[in-house]
């Protein structure tokens, strides 16, 4: 009988192990949060440093479509709260540019990706 | 900083550069507007008095971008980052001494301003309201807008103030799409003169600095 009701227990204690292990293996939806007027930066034409924040919930990579505007530091990290930080050089014409920063969520190891666009105006 | 050609003041703080946007004296002191950098890179907004940190104003990222005294006071103006409506923005500040004076960014409007002046006991700014994308030069009294000019080419930004007679004159550029920046003299809240020729090629004028002659 107590052989029994330890093998029950094996079972049972088992089974949750298994079941928490395939919910700790489900990859990562990935996300990012960012209010939708945060998508867009306007600057001034002499301002040569600016910030996006986003939240991401796994790792995340960062590019610029401009050369005039480039991430500063690594354009990559990890799940949390980020401000980016950039530079771009002062803008010397007499209309305005756009660049973009691409902001990707998300792996080989995460259940796809998932992009964001942020614009940055420059005056 | 420099006097009669010799540099008489260069100093840092937390071991890096410190940025001087501005300067006004009490006595023999110096008082200077800017920002030093904080240990993750970020500019935070300072007055300095002599070559010592004497007030940070803020510790999110931002910039003094102008300084006034009435004699006894330090008045500054700048900004600071902030979470506005869940949005990161410029949020403009009049300090006085190490306290915020007013708040210019109070209606939710991403503010910077760049110009202080003081006359009798009203502080009058210049600088920045940003909406829509669209940058508009702006006049606050006491920290309220006292004039808003608006550009059909999407910014318009002043340089340079001073009041007289009880009117306020504020000259910068406005933008027009076929000419670019075109250069201004804003009387109280109308164009008083247009500098620039409309119709050259030559894009881009300003005004920077503006004196009164009394004859």
């Amino acid at each position: 009988m107590k052989k029994a009701l330890f093998n029950l227990t094996l079972l049972c204690v088992s089974f949750l192990f298994l079941a928490a292990c395939s919910k700790d293996s489900k990859p990562v939806v990935p996300a990012i949060t960012v209010s939708e007027s945060g998508l867009e930066t306007v600057l001034l034409s002499d301002v040569t440093s600016g910030s996006i924040s986003f939240e991401s919930n796994t790792v995340w990579s960062a590019v610029s479509d401009q050369t005039w505007l480039s991430i500063s530091g690594n354009p990559k990290g990890v799940s949390g709260k980020v401000t980016l930080k950039f530079n771009l050089e002062a803008n010397e014409d007499y209309d305005d540019r756009t660049a973009k920063i691409t902001v990707t969520a998300g792996d080989e190891s995460t259940d796809g990706t998932v992009t964001k666009e942020f614009t940055i105006i420059q005056k | 900083m420099w006097k009669n050609y010799d540099a008489v003041l260069s100093f840092t703080y937390n071991n890096d550069k410190v940025l001087a946007y501005d300067m006004a004296m009490i006595g023999d002191d110096y008082y200077i507007g800017g920002a030093f950098y904080d240990n993750y890179g970020n500019t935070l907004p300072a007055i300095f008095k002599n070559n010592n940190l004497l007030h940070k104003l803020s510790d999110k990222a931002g910039q003094v971008n102008a300084v006034a005294t009435n004699g006894t006071s330090i008045y500054s103006c700048g900004y600071f980052t902030d979470e506005i409506n869940g949005v990161s923005m410029a949020s403009g500040c009049v300090w006085k001494d190490g306290s915020v004076l007013y708040n210019l960014s109070k209606d939710g409007k991403a503010t910077n301003p760049e110009r202080i002046l003081m006359d009798g006991n009203d502080i009058y700014v210049a600088g920045i309201t940003t909406v829509d994308s669209q940058m508009n030069a702006t006049i606050w009294k006491n920290g309220e807008v006292l004039h808003t000019y608006a550009s059909e080419g999407g910014i318009s930004r002043i340089m340079t103030m001073f009041t007289y007679n009880g009117d306020i004159y504020a000259g910068g550029f406005y933008r027009n799409k076929a000419a670019g920046n075109v250069a201004v003299i804003w009387k109280n809240d109308k164009v008083l003169y247009t500098l620039s020729d409309l119709d050259s090629k030559d894009k881009g004028s300003s005004v920077n600095a503006m004196v009164i002659k009394n004859n």
